[in-house]
């Protein structure tokens, strides 16, 4: 179990993240808020690469910064900015970071070529990676995080430049992983967690806002989804008197799905609210008010 | 050993031996091969060249005053067959010239004189006249000992010149020739090793940043103990080129021919060089690798700690130009090549290699401290 316990981080004045208390157990946790708020400081924490500035954060009850070696050789890790030397080939490439993870040469070998048939690149292992695409790039990236068989696989934004055919491939190898695991995603896109996270973190104003299941946090805006049809005329004064949380061209009208917390109209069609409406709710509240309020 | 040996093979990159090659082709061709290719350079430093090494052969490691009227006969010997040449040649005859003595008592501002000499030397390169010439540059040093007797140094440099007049230095047979060629080369070589060294160290942390890699090497379980283990790598690469480029040297520097010279010491009359210390050739040989592969050792923690704060190559760079004009300038001048030199303080070298390597091994230290608990 991994345990984030009261943790504070400054940069100088500048305070990233405050109090945040989180629990991990195996299964998927999305952290999900916009760029900027926080979630790679929290994520860095949770890889030893950034020290808190107060609080601890734990494995087993034990603090990861004193657990040093063991605590990483139990981590696998994808960076936002996934690295990697364009001259070398994913097996090479992979061998290379294997050694660091101090995997033995034998095991890494069969690993890694396991490895990129899980990700579909054993037909270009031995190419090098300068001619890759971003998509092969970040599935290389993939392959590394999972070498070490990792009991906490901790992923930045790993969608990041895969099609929707890799992307539903990596959210099933997920899903398989997260069995015995604990898997945290970093996201700011929401159908990367939506269906395959256990729970959902969002981080808002430094604080951890929601660490709920999806079905619960959906339930904080239960009855205030509607959809309805607006002419177009209409559009502008509609959206700055609602959120809109989505709009679609129809039958040469416009459907717009919103989020209010007046009385419905009887041209409203209440809906079910999904995540991406409480990510939209909860971090463009601000806007909204502020519209509202002018 | 894995990731060792992994990190070498980052820093021996194609780019990277192919711009160490190309660095060492064009030092050897501008300021190495000259010393090669004209050992001795020219006459009579030949002559005088072979006439040491026939004194060796005769004598030993030194000429005593016996050994010295041997060598004076030998030199009567050359002027009488110098004197038969000139009366085999018929345009000298035709001048007068006769005689060795005549020969070089010849007036040269005579235009046709002159032309007869040049002739013999030049033209003719008769080997005789240029060995007489040598060993009169030989007698006339052996008789002059006067730079160890009258000097005006320091009481301990007037102290140290005392004692190798009296321990027979004076009478020793080395020559400066062979050691101004070697003092000359290990000086280029040395700069050369220093500039490969700073090749392939500038990407030791560099690259990873820059690539980002450092995130996933710090959450490795070998974490941020790489960070000393490239250290490692650093000097075991510096060692290679090293030892490479020394190899290198030592087989090219057979061909000037100068082993017999390796058991003699560098003490002479024969030589301009004043040690502090008795040292033969060889032992001074190998001080000098030794002092190239400490400040080759000194320069990789140096080297480590600008690739390790240089948030890119030109900052790097930059960083390096004071440093190679510290170490090509100063730096090989008296830790590489005038080492022991009785004009310098005996305790500069061992002083300034200790000064050396203990600040430069303070800077990594304190880079290190501070990757450790430095936020990525």
């Amino acid at each position: 179990m991994l345990i984030v316990e009261d943790v504070t981080k400054n940069f100088g004045q500048f305070n990233a993240l405050k109090n945040i208390n989180l629990e991990f157990h195996n299964g998927v946790y999305g952290l999900l808020a916009p760029n900027g708020a926080g979630k790679t400081t929290l994520i860095k924490m949770l890889t030893t690469l950034l020290f808190p500035t107060s609080g601890s954060i734990r494995y087993d009850g034990e603090d990861i910064i004193k657990m040093d070696e063991r605590y990483r050789e139990m981590i696998g890790y994808l960076p936002q900015e996934f690295g990697y030397y364009k001259n070398y080939s994913p097996t090479s490439y992979l061998l290379y970071l294997a050694a660091l993870k101090g995997i033995h040469r034998k095991t890494a070998i069969a690993r890694v070529e396991e490895l990129l048939k899980t990700v579909a690149l054993d037909h270009v292992a031995n190419k090098k990676m300068k001619k890759f695409s971003g998509g092969m790039i970040q599935r290389v990236g993939i392959a590394q995080a999972m070498l070490n068989d990792p009991k906490i696989l901790i992923l930045d934004e790993p969608t990041a430049g895969l099609d929707p055919k890799e992307r539903v491939r990596f959210r099933n190898l997920l899903t398989n992983l997260a069995r015995d695991r604990i898997v945290i995603l970093s996201t700011h896109i929401v159908s990367d967690v939506e269906s395959i996270a256990n729970e959902i973190i969002m981080i808002k104003n430094q604080e951890v806002l929601y660490k709920d299941t999806v079905s619960n946090i959906c339930g904080n805006i239960q009855g205030l989804v509607y959809e309805t049809k607006v002419a177009y005329d209409e559009t502008e004064r509609f959206r700055s008197t609602y959120l809109t949380l989505s709009e679609k061209q129809e039958n040469g009208s416009m459907y717009m799905r919103f989020l209010t917390e007046d009385t419905a109209k009887a041209e409203w069609k209440p809906v079910h609210p999904n995540l991406e409406d409480v990510f939209l709710y909860i971090y463009q509240d601000g806007v909204l008010s502020d519209d509202q309020t002018a | 050993m894995r990731i060792l040996f992994n990190e070498i093979r980052k820093l021996f990159s194609v780019k990277i031996i192919c711009l160490l090659l190309l660095v060492s082709f064009i030092v050897y061709q501008q300021f190495i091969m000259f010393e090669f290719k004209y050992f001795p350079n020219g006459r009579p430093l030949l002559d005088d060249f072979r006439a040491t090494q026939k004194m060796l052969v005769d004598y030993g490691k030194s000429m005593d005053n016996e050994e010295f009227e041997d060598f004076k006969e030998i030199k009567e010997q050359r002027i009488a067959e110098a004197t038969e040449y000139l009366k085999s040649q018929k345009e000298m005859v035709a001048a007068d010239i006769d005689t060795y003595e005549e020969f070089s008592n010849m007036d040269l501002e005579n235009e046709k004189l002159a032309a007869l000499h040049s002739k013999i030397f030049f033209e003719d390169s008769v080997d005789i006249f240029w060995e007489i010439q040598a060993r009169d540059g030989i007698i006339d040093r052996y008789e002059h000992p006067e730079r160890f007797i009258e000097h005006e140094l320091t009481p301990k440099q007037d102290a140290r010149m005392d004692e190798l007049v009296e321990n027979g230095s004076t009478k020793a047979i080395f020559t400066d020739m062979v050691f101004d060629n070697y003092n000359a080369l290990i000086k280029f070589v040395a700069i050369l090793i220093f500039l490969n060294i700073m090749i392939i160290l500038m990407p030791l942390y560099i690259r990873d940043k820059r690539n980002h890699v450092q995130l996933l090497q710090y959450t490795s379980k070998t974490g941020r103990k790489l960070f000393s283990q490239k250290l490692v790598t650093g000097i075991s690469a510096a060692m290679i080129v090293i030892t490479t480029q020394l190899a290198f040297f030592f087989f090219m520097y057979k061909g000037n021919d100068t082993s017999m010279f390796y058991p003699l010491p560098i003490n002479s009359i024969f030589n301009f060089f004043v040690s502090w210390y008795d040292l033969t050739f060889f032992q001074y040989i190998v001080l000098t690798v030794i002092c190239v592969y400490l400040l080759g050792i000194a320069l990789v923690l140096v080297g480590a700690w600008i690739s390790s704060i240089a948030p890119n190559y030109m900052t790097s760079v930059g960083l390096h130009v004071p440093l190679a004009f510290l170490l090509f300038g100063s730096g090989t001048t008296y830790l590489v090549q005038n080492l022991t030199i009785i004009y310098s303080n005996p305790y500069l070298a061992p002083i300034s290699f200790v000064i050396i390597l203990v600040l430069s091994s303070l800077l990594f230290m304190w880079r290190y401290r501070s990757e450790k608990v430095k936020n990525i």
